[in-house]
């Protein structure tokens, strides 16, 4: 049984990723015409219930890579789901054609150079990472 | 027998392992190939009669079944813009033969022209339920296995035609309504009678962890040179929010003319309680025909009592064991391929993966 200790790692990274909470802001580019969206408009784009952004234009969500405390912060705090719940959400999607997850990237400054070349996608980043390529639209 | 569940398992197990790092590998920039899939055993305490689920011909007894409960999945999706996409999800399991069939279970080209509006043309499983979207997903679901007492009493379970599907956002909820036409096959053991005409709609509505569905399906059967008009009524609802998991559907099954025969009611309700990665549940669940003078019946009185306990052990594969006790009053039920006396109880292991 090679994978029992496999899964006690990544269960004590899970907790161990969960103290060490940082603290995540919304984001699109800053030529984006949309200055503000509320947490139940946010959820329905991370979630694939809503395709485009309340003043029009089609919106993009870009979600980190799974394992990334920032992720299961912002997911926690905006849809109320845990990794574990949006995993089984995406295949309830998924395998039924309704829509597919959220194209990933691997951190912040990948997730800031996507979102201030296209005013139609949506990230997340840690706050302090802000700078002028990105606006913060919703803070959890 | 009890080796190859051994072998399976351990399979399933390093299946899981390799595969969870990965999940859903892109094809360039415009397809997606994903799977799902279960690897279970069940086995029963009797040898009278096979336990098993749908149509399916045989099953488990005191020796192990690794077939009731296994498949594997994989699905290719072409997005070719934002309103255009193709979906095909082929699907090995056994179905009505003893072997597992492996066939297209899904076959569609997906139309987006608005946010709120969808059309779907193809191959599609017949929404008669709350879960049948996503019901033979393993990991998407709590339990083991969807109540056959519910589930087996919808005959054909495909659409091949179209579906149109709204969705509006009222305040902080969110109605659904949905219409379908097509053809569809019934699956029986041998016989293979047409299904015509199959018409139908459901309406939905979602608010905060609540959904609550309630859906018709109509349907022209010819069997055995009879042209018999086919109802199918469903009524579901799910809670899930704040680590409780509510599930709960009341089913019925009405036929024009072989209505003594055909004519059953089915209900369950399962609730489940997340403890981590760790979630307990338990599930009960009923059928009975509606006619009981009738001498023949297409399915009979079973309920079903089960425990169960589903473990998120690893990021992309649940392991679920269940414990479950039958009651069929001496006939075969809905589960059995011959009459029962006594209470039957049911072991279940599986592990559910995506990748």
């Amino acid at each position: 049984m090679i994978t029992l200790p496999r899964a006690l790692c990544a269960l004590t990274l899970t907790f161990a990723a969960a103290a060490a909470q940082a603290e995540v802001v919304v984001v699109m580019s800053a030529k984006s015409p949309v200055t503000t969206l509320t947490q139940a408009q946010v959820s329905d784009i991370f979630l694939g219930k809503l395709s485009t952004f309340p003043q029009g234009g089609q919106a993009v969500p870009i979600d980190l890579a799974s394992g990334a405390a920032q992720r299961d912060e912002f997911y926690t705090k905006v849809t109320g789901r845990t990794a574990v719940q949006l995993k089984s959400y995406w295949a309830k999607q998924s395998f039924s054609g309704k829509g597919t997850a959220p194209k990933a990237v691997s951190g912040d400054e990948e997730m800031k150079k996507l979102i201030a070349a296209n005013p139609n996608t949506i990230g997340y980043i840690e706050k302090s990472s802000l700078d002028a390529s990105v606006k913060a639209v919703f803070a959890p | 027998m009890k080796m190859k569940v051994c072998a399976a398992v351990a399979l399933a197990l390093v299946a899981s392992h390799a595969i969870s790092a990965r999940a859903d590998v892109q094809l360039g920039e415009h397809a997606t190939l994903s799977g799902f899939g279960t690897f279970g055993a069940v086995k029963t305490d009797t040898d009278q009669a096979e336990f098993g689920k749908d149509r399916q011909p045989g099953g488990a007894t005191r020796n192990p079944d690794a077939l009731v409960d296994s498949n594997l999945g994989v699905q290719l999706t072409v997005k070719a813009n934002s309103w255009l996409s193709a979906t095909v999800q082929v699907l090995a399991q056994r179905r009505d033969h003893e072997a597992m069939d492996i066939e297209p279970e899904w076959a569609f080209i997906r139309v987006q022209p608005m946010d709120d509006l969808t059309l779907r043309v193809g191959r599609m499983t017949l929404p008669a339920f709350l879960i049948s979207d996503f019901r033979n997903v393993g990991y998407a679901n709590t339990w083991l296995r969807a109540p056959n007492e519910v589930y087996a009493l919808s005959v054909f379970r495909r659409l091949d035609g179209a579906d149109l599907t709204y969705r509006k956002a009222i305040g902080s909820s969110t109605v659904t309504a949905s219409v379908l036409y097509g053809d569809s096959d019934l699956l029986t053991a041998g016989m293979r009678p047409g299904v015509d005409d199959v018409r139908g709609g459901s309406l939905s509505w979602e608010y905060d962890g609540l959904t609550v569905r309630a859906s018709r399906t109509l349907a022209d059967v010819l069997f055995a040179g009879i042209d018999d008009g086919y109802i199918f009524n469903a009524f579901g609802a799910t809670w899930d929010r704040d680590n409780l998991i509510v599930q709960a559907e009341y089913v019925q099954r009405r036929a024009t003319l072989l209505g003594d025969i055909v004519a059953s009611d089915g209900h369950y309700l399962m609730a489940g309680y997340r403890l981590g990665n760790v979630t307990p549940y338990a599930t009960f669940a009923r059928t009975k025909p509606e006619y009981r003078q009738s001498p023949i019946h297409v399915s009979f009185d079973q309920e079903t009592k089960a425990l169960g306990l589903r473990w998120d052990a690893f990021s992309s594969a649940a392991i679920k064991v269940q414990v479950e006790s039958i009651d069929t009053q001496g006939t075969p039920g809905i589960s059995f391929n011959a009459p029962v006396s006594g209470t039957v109880h049911a072991i279940s292991a599986s592990i559910d993966f995506t990748f």
